[in-house]
């Protein structure tokens, strides 16, 4: 492991289109929020420095078209990835219950080595809206943060800036971790994976 | 041999046979060997799995049959006497349709191989796939037996010009009127040739399908799991329950078939065959969301590697040809006067538009002389909105002033009963499939060009209004999401995808009448259909001849982008899909679009004006960048004007130019030596004018 190798964490963030992910990263990296961002087309990345107990770092964030069909060009730039930004919309039921899918097709594409240790964080975004238009609440929230293996959770208004900073630290660690972890080397995620398929072999589903 | 007619001592019966078909063994004529294509049957209770399909070179025959083969060819299917379509004659021989033989002839049974003389044969039982290629003005059909030993038998071309059987069958046909193949693999376009009749005949002793994902590729007799290999992304839904996949033993494939980053012919091999492993199939069934995957990496696999394959990266033999033709630095390639002609001009102003017609609205001058000027200069802001419908095809370019006036209510009457019937359609407003489209457009519509004057946020917007999508105060945005909607219905297959919004905003803008723009988006979107499909297919077509172009036209600047794993040109995909739109000011859009909608060289002119842009910054990214992201971070962040719109079409018109030349010279080259095709059909198709067009096939559904 080298220190001297300059860090670049890897993030991709999903969800469905209107979520409010180029909202997000831009209130994160640039501090503004604007009602004019287009619907994002292929894919865009924006950079920050950060220093991380007491480590610099880059992070780079990847920004995505939100409609499924466009998902297939994913595979190339998906690869390299070191955590995965899951985002949907409070007042928008449908963008909760995609959510999975949204990790699923991310582990896919992606070629992930360890899916079961590889970091995912999930925000709910646009929590400045009156509480009557919001169609998911916390508990259910917190629901989904379960079943999706106990990933860390944060409410955010991109356009109040709320939670920002505090969700893309724990995307950052998570990465920075995840990045550490990779350099271990091949022979410790091979004995992952023989674990894993001696698990897979006494499975009788 | 001197066999008795009658005797059928080591003879087989044919069922089928042509004459002059050939191997091209060589680049040169001389090497090719000329034979017949036959499928014949060796007793009478030889089953249909049985029966051969041979090549059997002429060279080795005996002299009695190649006289039955030749007989065979012409009246074996479809009897001596002449067929008309006016004189049903009860004694006539029996007719073409049933292609069975019409009187029993037999040859010495052909061998499966032979060492010297190039000839082969399969079973149908034993013959897993052919690939099937249609014949172009530049070369000659062929078919490719594949068996299922995985042997790959030479191509057989069909020289239909010299084949006495397949000009008979061809003026038949004429008389029936249907010229067209009936094995037709693009969609009823592809004239009569040689193999059809050959498949139609197979079609009768096997199940012939085409491949799902390869319509060009006929698979024989083939089972569930053969084409759910190649089963397209799109045909399957999404599985809800994929979580399970990843603590399973599964997950292990997959990652294997991500693990290809290096694309080789082997390697597509291996995925094939995985394919065929019984645990693979275990997975296709109890999970069918990971077949999808698999097909979707296996397409993407193979398309890899036909593309390092077919390196267009001219070899010296090619480099040399050229510059003898076209001179050193191909300098005659490009004249001092193609360089003049490619300089670009004033935009057409309004007096000399209106010199172009008569008084009846009628053209004086040619279509392709309007184009040429429209091409070269862009048209003057105050014209627009009457030139873009004629560029559009709205309009058809010879209609009277009179013949306008009527089409024009006739498109208001259309466009008013399109729109009524859904906004009045109360069930069909309550459906899941509206409601989740009317959501998607209104999600877009409120983000469409908020910086563009006529659709800006409006004093009285609140940004309260900005949680309810459905409230569009500002009355133009109001009339996209009429017009979107309305498309969304006409064209109910495709339905509303990200990147319409932005197609549809310049016409807006420009033309305004509501009826007017909304035809003109449809038309529009005829030929922009290809990059919205579900399958995604459109787009990695572009991609992939923009990919063929660049090694052509910009050899060292793509073994470049190679070495930054950018040769997949990913960053070209926002380009593509809204025609440059989000690279270049708005007012200067509208200038490149109408100069793409004249079609003047080529309709899918785009392309070169990507490769231009490759072109225009070769050096600076040869020189400073070496990663895939930073290649697209560089593209992304381009931030061009006017100025470099017209210096990126004059280097676009230059090159497409070249082009044309250096491909003219190679045809020549392999069209005197009969050698294989180093231009792919993909690029020589950016020579035509028509429009490529590409429908979504599949009903639209909830995503």
């Amino acid at each position: 492991m080298s220190s001297k190798k300059k860090t670049i964490l890897k993030v991709i963030i999903l969800g469905d289109s209107g979520v409010g992910k180029t909202s997000l990263m831009q209130q994160f990296v640039n501090r503004k929020f604007s009602q004019q961002y287009k619907a994002t087309i292929g894919a865009d990345f924006l950079t920050k420095e950060l220093v991380i107990d007491n480590k610099n770092v880059t992070i780079q964030l990847w920004d995505t078209a939100g409609q499924e069909r466009f998902q297939s060009l994913g595979v190339a730039f998906y690869r390299g990835a070191d955590c995965c930004v899951l985002v949907y919309d409070v007042t928008n039921n449908k963008s909760y219950d995609n959510v999975v899918s949204w990790k699923d097709e991310f582990l896919v594409q992606a070629n992930i080595k360890n899916p079961e240790t590889f970091p995912f964080i999930l925000i709910g975004n646009k929590i400045d809206v009156e509480e009557n238009k919001r169609q998911i609440n916390n508990k259910k929230a917190q629901q989904l943060c379960a079943q999706l293996g106990n990933i860390p959770y944060f409410e955010t208004s991109a356009k109040e800036a709320v939670n920002i900073d505090q969700a893309f630290d724990v995307v950052a660690r998570n990465a920075l971790q995840q990045e550490e972890s990779l350099d271990f080397g091949d022979d410790y995620t091979d004995a992952i994976n023989i674990h894993l398929d001696g698990e897979s072999s006494t499975c009788g589903c | 041999m001197t066999d008795h007619v009658t005797s059928t001592a080591g003879k087989s019966q044919l069922l089928y046979a042509k004459s002059k078909v050939f191997l091209h063994l060589t680049k040169h004529k001389t090497g090719n060997v000329e034979g017949f294509l036959t499928i014949t049957k060796r007793t009478a209770s030889t089953s249909n799995k049985e029966l051969a399909i041979n090549f059997i070179p002429k060279s080795i025959l005996n002299s009695e049959d190649v006289k039955t083969l030749e007989w065979f060819d012409l009246y074996g299917l479809d009897g001596e006497k002449e067929y008309s379509p006016y004189h049903e004659d009860a004694n006539q021989t029996k007719q073409s349709s049933s292609n069975e033989p019409v009187k029993k002839a037999y040859i010495t049974r052909p061998s499966n191989s032979s060492s010297t003389a190039y000839a082969f044969g399969v079973t149908i039982g034993s013959l897993y796939s052919i690939a099937v290629r249609p014949p172009s003005i530049h070369w000659k059909g062929s078919i490719i037996l594949h068996s299922t030993l995985g042997e790959r038998l030479p191509p057989i071309f069909f020289h239909d010009d010299e084949c006495p059987g397949f000009k008979r069958e061809l003026s038949r046909k004429r008389k029936q009127f249907q010229p067209f193949s009936e094995n037709n693999l693009k969609g009823g376009e592809i004239p009569y040739w040689g193999g059809d009749r050959f498949i139609t005949v197979l079609r009768k002793y096997a199940a012939v399908e085409a491949n799902p994902a390869e319509k060009t590729i006929l698979m024989i007799n083939p089972t569930p799991s053969d084409l759910s290999t190649f089963i397209p992304q799109d045909a399957i839904e999404r599985s809800n329950d994929k979580t399970s996949l990843f603590g399973q033993g599964k997950w292990k494939l997959l990652t294997t078939m991500a693990k290809l980053t290096n694309f080789t012919k082997n390697k597509v091999n291996e995925v094939a065959q995985n394919f065929e492993q019984p645990e693979v199939k275990a997975i296709s069934e109890d999970f069918e969301s990971a077949r999808v995957y698999l097909a979707k990496w296996a397409l993407s696999i193979e398309e890899e590697a036909n593309r390092t394959r077919s390196k267009l990266i001219l070899n010296d033999d090619y480099k040399s040809l050229l510059i003898e033709k076209l001179g050193k630095d191909f300098s005659s390639l490009v004249t001092p006067q193609d360089i003049n002609n490619a300089s670009r001009k004033d935009p057409l102003k309004k007096a000399e538009w209106d010199s172009y017609f008569d008084t009846n609205g009628l053209p004086k001058i040619t279509i392709q002389e309007i184009k040429d000027r429209i091409f070269h200069g862009g048209v003057d802001p105050e014209i627009r909105p009457q030139v873009w419908p004629y560029l559009l095809q709205v309009y058809p370019w010879d209609v009277s002033t009179q013949e306008k006036h009527s089409l024009e209510i006739t498109l208001q009457e259309q466009y008013l009963d399109l729109k009524t019937c859904w906004q009045t359609d109360i069930n069909k407003r309550e459906t899941d499939l509206f409601k989740d489209q009317k959501f998607r457009i209104e999600k877009d519509i409120n983000r469409t060009d908020r910086d563009i004057s006529i659709f800006k946020r409006l004093p009285e917007e609140t940004s309260d209004d900005n949680e309810d999508v459905s409230v569009i105060k500002n009355p133009n945005l109001n009339t996209l999401r009429t017009i979107l909607i309305t498309y969304n219905e006409l064209n109910a297959n495709l339905g509303y995808v990200q990147g319409m919004n932005d197609l549809l905003s310049p016409l807006y803008y420009v033309i305004r009448d509501e009826t007017i723009v909304f035809w003109s988006f449809v038309k529009f979107m005829d030929r922009m259909e290809r990059n919205f499909v579900r399958d995604q297919s459109g787009m990695r077509l572009q991609m992939k001849t923009l990919n063929e172009l660049t090694q052509f036209m910009l050899p060292e600047f793509y073994l470049h982008l190679e070495k930054c794993e950018s040769n997949n040109l990913f960053f070209f995909f926002r380009m593509l899909l809204v025609w440059f739109k989000r690279e270049f000011p708005y007012e200067t859009i509208l200038k490149l679009w109408e100069i793409f909608w004249t079609d003047y060289y080529s309709s899918q002119f785009h392309l070169f004006f990507a490769l231009a842009l490759l072109d225009k910054h070769s050096n600076t990214i040869i020189n400073n960048l070496s990663r895939f992201d930073e290649v697209l971070k560089y593209f992304n962040d381009l931030s061009m004007t006017e100025n470099d719109v017209d210096d990126l079409l004059m280097r676009a018109e230059l090159l497409f130019l070249k082009f044309r030349s250096m491909v003219n010279v190679i045809d020549i080259k392999e069209r005197y030596e009969g050698s294989a095709q180093l231009i792919s059909s993909d690029l020589r198709d950016l020579i035509g004018t028509e429009l490529v067009i590409q429908k979504e096939n599949e009903p639209c559904s909830v995503e």
